[in-house]
C-alpha cells in the first residue's frame, strides 16, 4: 500500500496518527521533525517515487484555506480550497500534481480541527453569500478515505455552515462512509473522466468508467447530488467519437436532470508545470503532441482547442441543459 | 551504472569477490574496482573521506546517463544483535542535526534503521539508533549527482555493547559476506531503477552528432532534445533517426523534422 510512513513528532500520539498507524500496522514508521524535510528536498525523482510512495502524516500550521485561480469554480463567486492531502494515490499524466510537488508521497494533514475552524471563519466573512469551498484541488477527496476518514469528518462540518458549499472532486469508488451519512444537499460529488482511449492511456490506477458510474448512480439513488466534469478532453484521433460514446455510457445511467453541475475543459498545464513533467516523462505521447504556449498556460493550438471544446460542448447539450454547464474557460 | 562506496577494504571485500571487481590502475586519489556498468570505492573513514570519494567517483563517471549508489559498512548499535543487516530508512548527522532520508522505493526485505553519524567513534548508544561514521556526509554528496531514491546505505552491525569487532579486518569480511545474497538482491533492484532513469537519457556520442550537423541556440537544443526523447522511447530505430537528421542543413530542418514525426507518432496517443 505504502512503502513507509513518515510522521511529524509533534503529531505522533494524535488519535488520527494513531488510527492510521494502526491500519498500516506492518509499514516501517519513520519519525520527522517537519513534513519539509521529507516532501521538499530537491534531490528526487517524482517518477521513480510514484512506482512506490510513502505517507506522510502532518499538521498543517497555517493556509488551511486558500482563494482558487480566477477561473476555477462552478458559477459561485467566492471560492476557495483547502487541501487536506498533498497527492493522489491515482497516476494521470495529464494531472497538473505530477509537476506540482517535487515529492510523489502522499502527504496527509491531521489536524482537521483546524480547517474546519478556517473553514467556518471565511464563511463568517461573506455575510450570507454562498461560499464554495474546493477540496479535491490537490488530491482526490474521496481515493483515500478509508486512511483519511476525510469525509466522516468535513461532510458534518458543512452541513452545519448554512452558507458553505463543498466540492469533492474524484475518480474514485469510495462512497462508502457517503452513503452512510444523512445526505447533504450542499456537499457535491463531482466525477471526473476522461474517454475511454484516454482512460486507458493515460489514467493508471483509476477505476473503469463503469465502476465510476455506478458509484455515482449509488449517490443519486441516495440523494445525494453529484457533478460530471469532463476535464480534461485530450486530443488523438478518434476524439469525437470517443467523446460521444462516454456521455452515452454515463447517460444511459445517470438522469441528466438530476446532475448538480457539469464542467468541461481542453488539456492544459500551466507552463512550469508543464516543463517539469516533460521532463519527467519524455516518453509519453501526450507531450510530444503539437502543443502551445499561450498566457503561461500549456495547451492545443487554439483553433484547434476551440474545435475540440465546440464539438465536445455542443453534444454535451444534448444531453444537459444549459444552466447546469460550466465550461473551464482558463483564457478569461 | 551501480557504485558502492566502502569506507575499508576489509568492508568491499565480499563485494569484491561476489562480483569479480578488478583494481582500476589508472586511479590514484582512491582504490577502485571495477567491472562493467559497476564500481566500488574504497573511501577510507570518516565524513571527510567519505563526501570526497563519492564526489571524485561522480566526477570521473559524469558522463553517465544515471548512477546509482550504496554506502556500505559496518555500524554500533545496543539493540540488534551482531551481523544483523539493516537498510537505512533516516540518517542524523550528530555535527550538523541535520536528517537525511533515503527512499526506500523498492520492496526490500531488510529491516530499517535510524543511523546517527558521529565525527568521532563513541560506545554510547541509544537504543532506537545505530552509529557509524559516513552515512550522513555520504548521502548529502551523491544526492547531489542523483535523485534520492538512487542513493542507499546499508549497514551491517559489526559493535554492541557485549561484542566489538571493529578492528578484526576478517570478522568484519566474514560478518559482511554472510549477506552478500542480499546485497546483491538489493544491488539489483536498484540496478533495475536506475536503468529506467538511464534510458531516459540521450547517448552523449548520439547527441554530439546530431549537434554537429548544425549550430543550435540553447533553446533549440532543448527542443530537439524532448523530441529525440520522445522518439528513442518509441523504438524508433536510432541509427536510422540520426542519419535522416544528420543529412538536414540547419537546426530550423531539424528541429521541424523531429517535431512532425513526434506529432505524426502522437494521433493515435
Amino acid at each position: 500500500m505504502v512503502s513507509c510512513v513518515y510522521v511529524e513528532t509533534e503529531i505522533r500520539q494524535h488519535p488520527r496518527t494513531q488510527r492510521i498507524l494502526k491500519r498500516l500496522n506492518n509499514t516501517p514508521v519513520v519519525e520527522i521533525r517537519h513534513y519539509g524535510e521529507v516532501f521538499n528536498p530537491r534531490a528526487q525523482n517524482f517518477r521513480l517515487q510514484k512506482s512506490n510512495p510513502a505517507l506522510i502524516i502532518a499538521r498543517k500550521h497555517k493556509r488551511q484555506v486558500l482563494k482558487t485561480p480566477k477561473s476555477y469554480g462552478i458559477g459561485g463567486y467566492h471560492n476557495y480550497y483547502f487541501s487536506h492531502m498533498l497527492n493522489c494515490i491515482y497516476d494521470c499524466r495529464y494531472c497538473f500534481l505530477q509537476g506540482m510537488y517535487r515529492s510523489a508521497h502522499q502527504l496527509v494533514f491531521i489536524n482537521y480541527e483546524d480547517f474546519a475552524a478556517e473553514i467556518s471563519r471565511v464563511t463568517a466573512q461573506h455575510d450570507g453569500e454562498p461560499v464554495w469551498f474546493f477540496s479535491g484541488y490537490d488530491c482526490d477527496s474521496l481515493a483515500n478515505e478509508p486512511l483519511t476518514r476525510f469525509v466522516e469528518y468535513f461532510v458534518p462540518v458543512f452541513a452545519r455552515l448554512d452558507n458553505s458549499w463543498m466540492e469533492l472532486r474524484t475518480k474514485s469508488t469510495q462512497i462508502r462512509q457517503l452513503l452512510k451519512l444523512e445526505p447533504c444537499p450542499r456537499v457535491i460529488t463531482a466525477f471526473s473522466f476522461t474517454d475511454q482511449h484516454s482512460h486507458r492511456k493515460l489514467e493508471h490506477g483509476v477505476a473503469s468508467i463503469k465502476k465510476r458510474i455506478d458509484a455515482m448512480q449509488a449517490l443519486v439513488e441516495s440523494g445525494w447530488p453529484v457533478g460530471l466534469r469532463l476535464d480534461p478532453i485530450i486530443y488523438h484521433h478518434d476524439y469525437q467519437a470517443a467523446f460521444i460514446q462516454l456521455l452515452e455510457q454515463i447517460f444511459a445511467v445517470i438522469e441528466p436532470t438530476l446532475l448538480h453541475s457539469v464542467s468541461l475543459g481542453a488539456f492544459r498545464l500551466p507552463k512550469n508545470n508543464f516543463k517539469q513533467v516533460h521532463r519527467l516523462f519524455p516518453d509519453e505521447a501526450l507531450f510530444a503532441q503539437n502543443l502551445a504556449l499561450n498566457n503561461d498556460i500549456i495547451s492545443y493550438p487554439l483553433t484547434l482547442e476551440q474545435e475540440m471544446i465546440s464539438f465536445c460542448e455542443q453534444q454535451l447539450l444534448q444531453w444537459i441543459p444549459a444552466e447546469i454547464y460550466f465550461p473551464c474557460n482558463w483564457h478569461d | 551504472m551501480l557504485v558502492w562506496v566502502v569506507a575499508l577494504h576489509c568492508e568491499a571485500k565480499p563485494v569484491i569477490d561476489h562480483y569479480g571487481l578488478k583494481k582500476s590502475a589508472s586511479h590514484h586519489a582512491f582504490d577502485v574496482y571495477q567491472k562493467d556498468n559497476m564500481h566500488c570505492i574504497i573511501s577510507g573513514i570518516g565524513k571527510t573521506a567519505v563526501a570526497a570519494a563519492t564526489a571524485w567517483i561522480a566526477g570521473l563517471n559524469r558522463h553517465q546517463g544515471s548512477i546509482a549508489w550504496i554506502n556500505l559498512g559496518t555500524a554500533g548499535s545496543s539493540a540488534h544483535t551482531l551481523g544483523t543487516i539493516l537498510s537505512i530508512f533516516k540518517i542524523s548527522d550528530s555535527e550538523s542535526d541535520r536528517n537525511f532520508y533515503p527512499v526506500p522505493i523498492f520492496d526490500s526485505a531488510l529491516e530499517p534503521a535510524h543511523c546517527l553519524t558521529l565525527s568521532q567513534p563513541s560506545t554510547d548508544y541509544q537504543l532506537d539508533q545505530i552509529y557509524d561514521m559516513e552515512a550522513s556526509a555520504f548521502f548529502d554528496a551523491a544526492t547531489r549527482f542523483s535523485s534520492a531514491e538512487l542513493v542507499h546505505c546499508l549497514k551491517i552491525i559489526s559493535d554492541t555493547p557485549a561484542q566489538k569487532i571493529g578492528h578484526d579486518k576478517a570478522r568484519i569480511s566474514e560478518l559482511i559476506g554472510q549477506h552478500i545474497v542480499e546485497l546483491a538482491s538489493f544491488a539489483q533492484s536498484l540496478e533495475e531503477l536506475n536503468d529506467q532513469v538511464a534510458r531516459l537519457e540521450i547517448n552523449q556520442s548520439d547527441w554530439e552528432k546530431i549537434l554537429g550537423c548544425a549550430h543550435f541556440t540553447r533553446t533549440q537544443q532543448s527542443r530537439v532534445s524532448k523530441s529525440l526523447r520522445f522518439l528513442f522511447s518509441q523504438q524508433r530505430q536510432t541509427r536510422a533517426l540520426i542519419a535522416e537528421v544528420t543529412k538536414l542543413q540547419s537546426a530550423e530542418l531539424v528541429i521541424a523534422h523531429l517535431e512532425n514525426l513526434c506529432h505524426q507518432q502522437t494521433q493515435t496517443l
